[in-house]
Formats: C-alpha cells, sequence, structure tokens
C-alpha cells in the first residue's frame, strides 16, 4: 500500500513555495480543506448515482492536488476511481467511494499532525 | 517654414500591407528586459496556489485565471509571454483552452499543459491543440524550471527575430532622406497595381513629379538645404495624398511619384495641381532658377508634374503609363516648368 503521506513530495512543494515550511503548510492545507470536502461529497454522491462523468472529473482533482501534497495513498485511491469512471464500470463503486473517503479522513489527520514536519 | 525633421514624419505614405506598424522601434526588445509574465490557469486553488509562489520567487509576474474561460479573458488583457494550462477544467478544458487562445493570439505564444493525465492521448491531444510542451502532476519543480527558462527565451527570441526582420523589411522598402517609399517599393507596388487594375478593368493613374531647376538650387544652396527641401517637398506629398490605396514614393534624385489605382484623368491633375499648389505656398527660397530674358521667373521652388491615366488592356504594358507619365513631365518641363500636363491612352481615360 501507497504511504499515507510521501514527506519528501510534500516539502518538496511546500519550498517551491517559499518562506517557512510549516506556514507554507498552513496556507496551502486552507486551500486543500476548501475544495476537498466538496470534492469527496461529489465522489460520494457520483458513486452512489454512477455518475460517471461527476465521478471522473471529482476523482481527477482531487488526485492531482493530492499527489501535489505528497498523500500518495488518497491519489491513488483517486486515479482508481478515476480509471473506473472512465471505463463505465458499475461495479465496487461504492466500496471504493468508503475506501476512498476513509482515506481522506486518516489524509487530513496526519496533515494536522504537529509532528508531520 | 522650417526643415522637418526626418524622425518627424510619419511612415504613412507607405503601403499598409508591406509595411505596416511602428516597426522603427518594436516592442520586444523593451519586453526582454522586463520579468516574463505567465499565465496560470487551473481550477485546483492547491495548485494555483503553488504555481503563483514559486513562479513569484523564480522571478515571473504572474496571473491566475481559475477556469479555461476565465483563462480567454485574462490572455486577452495581459498579454502573456507564456501560459501554463491545467488539462483538466470545468466547462473548457485546457486542450480546447489552448487551441482558442493560439487563434485568438496570431502570434505564436508558448503554451505548456500540465496534465494529471500521462498517457498518450493527453500528450497527443496537447501537441495537437498547439502546446509547445507539456509537464504531469505532481509538478516537479526543478524540471519545470528550466522547461519555462527555455520556453521564455525561445519565445523571446523570436519576438526579437520578428521585429528585426519586419524593421529590414520596412528599410528596404524607405528612402531614408524623406521617409517616403523608395524606388524599389515603388515598382513592386506599381507592378502590383497594375496588374489589378488590368484584372479589374479599372483605370490608373500616375503621377510623375520634378522639382524645377533642383541642380542650380543644390549648387548654390548646398547639398544639406538641397535634402531639407526635398523633405519639404516629401511632407506636401504626404499631406496631400490621402487615400489608403495610393502610394506616393521617392523616384529618384529630385523626383517623386504617386501611383493612383482607380483614379481617372480628372482626379489625377487635380491631385497634381493641389501639390504643385502646396509646395508653392512652402515659399522655400530659390534665387537661382529659370530666367527669360535675364529676368528670374520665379523666387522659389517649384515643381513640374506629367500625370498619365491608362485603362490596361492588352497592347499596354506596364512601362507605358511610366513612359506616358514621364513625356509628360517633359512637356511640362519645356513649357516652363511650375506647371502639369497630362497624357493619356484608351477611351475610358479621355485620351489623346
Amino acid at each position: 500500500m501507497e504511504p499515507l503521506i510521501d514527506r519528501a513530495q510534500l516539502l518538496e512543494s511546500l519550498e517551491a513555495m517559499g518562506g517557512e515550511p510549516a506556514e507554507a503548510l498552513a496556507l496551502i492545507l486552507d486551500l486543500y480543506s476548501e475544495d476537498a470536502p466538496q470534492l469527496l461529497g461529489a465522489i460520494v454522491q457520483g458513486a452512489a448515482a454512477a455518475d460517471f462523468e461527476q465521478l471522473r472529473f471529482a476523482a481527477h482533482s482531487l488526485k492531482s492536488s493530492s499527489a501535489t501534497l505528497g498523500a500518495h495513498r488518497l491519489a491513488q485511491l483517486c486515479q482508481q476511481m478515476e480509471h473506473q469512471a472512465h471505463r463505465r464500470e458499475a461495479h465496487n463503486l461504492s466500496a471504493l467511494a468508503q475506501q476512498l473517503q476513509a482515506a481522506y479522513q486518516a489524509t487530513w489527520a496526519a496533515f494536522r499532525d504537529p509532528a508531520l514536519l | 517654414m522650417s526643415p522637418v525633421p526626418l524622425n518627424d514624419l510619419p511612415l504613412n505614405a507607405l503601403p499598409g500591407n508591406a509595411l505596416s506598424g511602428n516597426a522603427l522601434s518594436g516592442n520586444a526588445s523593451a519586453r526582454a528586459k522586463a520579468a516574463a509574465l505567465v499565465l496560470v490557469a487551473d481550477d485546483d486553488p492547491v495548485i494555483r496556489k503553488l504555481l503563483e509562489s514559486w513562479l513569484r520567487q523564480d522571478g515571473y509576474r504572474v496571473v491566475v485565471a481559475t477556469n479555461g474561460a476565465e483563462c480567454l479573458s485574462c490572455f486577452r488583457q495581459e498579454q502573456p509571454d507564456l501560459v501554463l494550462l491545467d488539462a483538466l477544467m470545468p466547462e473548457l478544458n485546457g486542450f480546447d483552452c489552448c487551441q482558442a487562445l493560439l487563434r485568438q493570439a496570431g502570434l505564436p505564444v508558448p503554451v505548456l499543459i500540465i496534465t494529471g493525465l500521462e498517457d498518450q492521448d493527453s500528450i497527443d491531444r496537447a501537441f495537437a491543440a498547439g502546446a509547445m510542451d507539456y509537464i504531469t502532476k505532481p509538478i516537479r519543480w526543478p524540471v519545470l524550471r528550466h522547461r519555462l527558462r527555455l520556453l521564455v527565451e525561445q519565445a523571446r527570441q523570436q519576438a526579437l527575430m520578428r521585429e528585426e526582420h519586419q524593421q529590414l523589411k520596412t528599410l528596404a522598402m524607405t528612402d531614408m532622406l524623406t521617409n517616403l517609399a523608395n524606388r524599389r517599393c515603388f515598382d513592386l507596388e506599381l507592378g502590383k497595381e497594375w496588374r489589378r487594375a488590368a484584372r479589374e478593368r479599372c483605370i490608373i493613374s500616375l503621377v510623375m513629379i520634378d522639382i524645377d531647376s533642383f541642380k542650380p538650387y543644390n549648387d548654390n544652396y548646398g547639398h544639406p538645404q538641397g535634402d531639407r527641401a526635398l523633405q519639404q517637398v516629401a511632407q506636401a506629398l504626404r499631406e496631400n495624398i490621402h487615400r489608403p490605396g495610393d502610394l506616393t514614393a521617392r523616384y529618384g534624385g529630385e523626383e517623386f511619384a504617386i501611383v493612383l489605382p482607380g483614379t481617372p484623368r480628372r482626379g489625377a491633375t487635380y491631385v497634381a495641381e493641389r501639390i504643385r499648389q502646396a509646395v508653392w505656398r512652402l515659399q522655400i527660397p530659390h534665387l537661382f532658377g529659370r530666367q527669360r530674358g535675364g529676368v528670374l521667373l520665379r523666387d522659389r521652388v517649384t515643381i513640374s508634374a506629367g500625370v498619365s491615366s491608362i485603362l490596361p488592356q492588352g497592347e499596354f504594358t506596364q512601362g507605358a503609363i511610366l513612359d506616358l507619365a514621364d513625356r509628360a513631365l517633359y512637356q511640362a518641363k519645356t513649357a516652363g516648368g511650375n506647371q502639369i500636363a497630362w497624357l493619356g491612352k484608351s477611351e475610358a481615360s479621355g485620351a489623346d
């Protein structure tokens, strides 16, 4: 299984922002928390309704920002969802959505862990 | 009237297609010194923020757009040096956005597409849409740094070359003393207009102008003064030729030529006469001109003009109109100068 947070990737992105890594993290998590819950909601809803277009787009977006912040496990699940939506496979959609939700919560907790950096 | 400095003379007498714009002081070189402006379009706030902060740190100026439609309007307003486009955005995706903005740009602006999809199809689509390069998410910052630098340098180099090319093109067609079209430009344009007139069965007129007694003027006032007189006459020509299709050129020495497409005898002789009067009103002193019986005929610089009008038809060639105008000019000269004469062929021109 992919690591929850790839520290090297996260630090690379924070470094790209410049300034103190802790401050950069706080700023970027603010932005992340604005969008991610909505995308997650769209994924859960899309999975329940088998709305593949919505699923694909939401999963893709959440994947991009998560991967950029080094949240590889979440990103990997998003990618799985994106591919499945692309192939229009209804099989196991809600189970995958649940896994994704759990991974999101774990990721968010890890981001908020003061020991992260 | 004081001499008109060369730099103040507009290039408005030159034909628009070959020599439009302020080509002698372009902005590509000025632009090359300023920090490059990057337009970032991404619907993801995290990546947008990362890109924006990173670009600013790297010395770029940044404008951001949150979707494809916003990107297009931003592009129009800001004219960025480079565009970073997310491939997957709602409504207008990056590929379509890229295509649309390159179409409206006219000039090649480097677009770099950022894609989370590292599949052959997306890469093909990016290049098909006109993107110069692509990068994948998560962004490898050191790689992005090199690609951006190269793309911006390349684009600026190309802009400079385009500008220099334009300048050379203008110089090759311009008479440097008067800023009118030069002989080379005149030959090309007359050929073009002649063929057009033949195609459209349309009359065309030519005015050949010669400054009277210019050799004694130069001999007595000196060549610098002679140059200033040429510039003043050129300015009088410019002020009296307004239609976009007309061409005013310095033909050589103290001779000028005006091509008047679609203009019959009456219009062409009217233009020539207006110019003769305008030069007369310049009152450029000339006390070494033509004499009659030991008395100076005129106290100033004057011109003579030969006008010809032809409806191009089978037997006439382009040389015919030049030949006629030249003969008409000779008539005006031998009749005493400071006057115009007309010669023409074909019924439509009211011929001789």
